[in-house]
């Protein structure tokens, strides 16, 4: 097991931009939710609507980042630590009741988060093919 | 089916299509990674001269509208759990556009997502 953990690690500077990208994407969520309220446009929330806009689109730059080291379809559920932050935010921060079931949902995709972190990321590194063994594996440079 | 879930679906089509164009771009500027110059420099270089980068901020443009309406009509912890649904998309898109391969850890962990988005779809 220790050896599969060290060559699927990711490099520690992409997790730390990774969870960077979490933070600022689920404050903006929250301040864009806390700014439409029920949908009407014309509240006087809509301020914290505009600066949780403004924290969304600038976390291209830091994305782009992430996206010139790793592979697209690893990136975006590693991205996904939000997913936990989210509804726990949603929770203190909104009121909002969130179902029982609704979090046996978030810890199975939790659960998949983790097994696509398994899988190689590196945008360099050479792709094990479907169904082979993961000895075979390029370890990261 | 009710109007969140339309609204999500497509927010994140639009969505996929936008971060299939950035990884194009960020794959290009990946190539010219031997320029020396500031990174942030380099990306807004980049910015101008792939168009890529443009048609993906105009399909995420689109995506974030479809997506904004979504969260206007939907509890935030419903709406964005449902929006999960976009690494299934990922996953394929990924695969067809980009040839990224899909390794059975990916397979296993995507299917594990769709488990978890049906279970927060029906509460």
């Amino acid at each position: 097991m220790e050896k599969i953990a060290k060559i699927n690690q990711l490099p520690l500077k992409i997790f730390f931009f990774l969870v960077i990208n979490d933070m600022v994407d689920t404050l903006g969520q929250l301040l864009m939710k806390k700014g439409l309220g029920s949908g009407d446009l014309s509240n006087p929330h809509i301020l914290i609507f505009w600066i949780g806009l403004f924290f969304y689109v600038s976390n291209f730059i830091l994305w782009m980042k992430i996206l010139s080291k790793i592979d697209l379809s690893v990136a975006l559920p590693l991205a996904s630590m939000s997913y936990l932050l989210i509804p726990l935010a949603a929770v203190f921060f909104l009121h909002e009741h969130v179902h029982a079931l609704r979090w046996l949902g978030l810890f199975l995709i939790m659960a998949g988060i983790y097994f696509i972190s398994l899988s190689e990321s590196s945008t360099r590194t050479k792709f094990r093919t479907f169904g082979n063994d993961r000895e075979q594996q390029v370890p990261h440079e | 089916m009710n109007k969140a879930l339309i609204l999500v679906l497509l927010a994140e089509f639009w969505i996929i299509v936008g971060q299939i164009c950035f990884k194009k771009g960020a794959n290009r500027l990946n190539t010219e990674d031997a320029a020396g110059k500031p990174w942030i420099f380099q990306l807004l270089g980049c910015l101008l001269r792939f168009p890529s980068l443009w048609i993906g901020s105009v399909a995420m443009l689109l995506g974030l509208l479809f997506w904004l309406s979504a969260l206007a009509c939907g509890e935030l912890s419903y709406v964005y759990l449902l929006g999960s649904i976009q690494y299934i998309f990922a996953l394929f898109a990924a695969y067809f556009f980009l040839h990224e391969k899909i390794t059975t850890p990916k397979l296993i962990g995507t299917l594990l997502i769709t488990l978890g988005i049906i279970l927060t779809a029906v509460s």
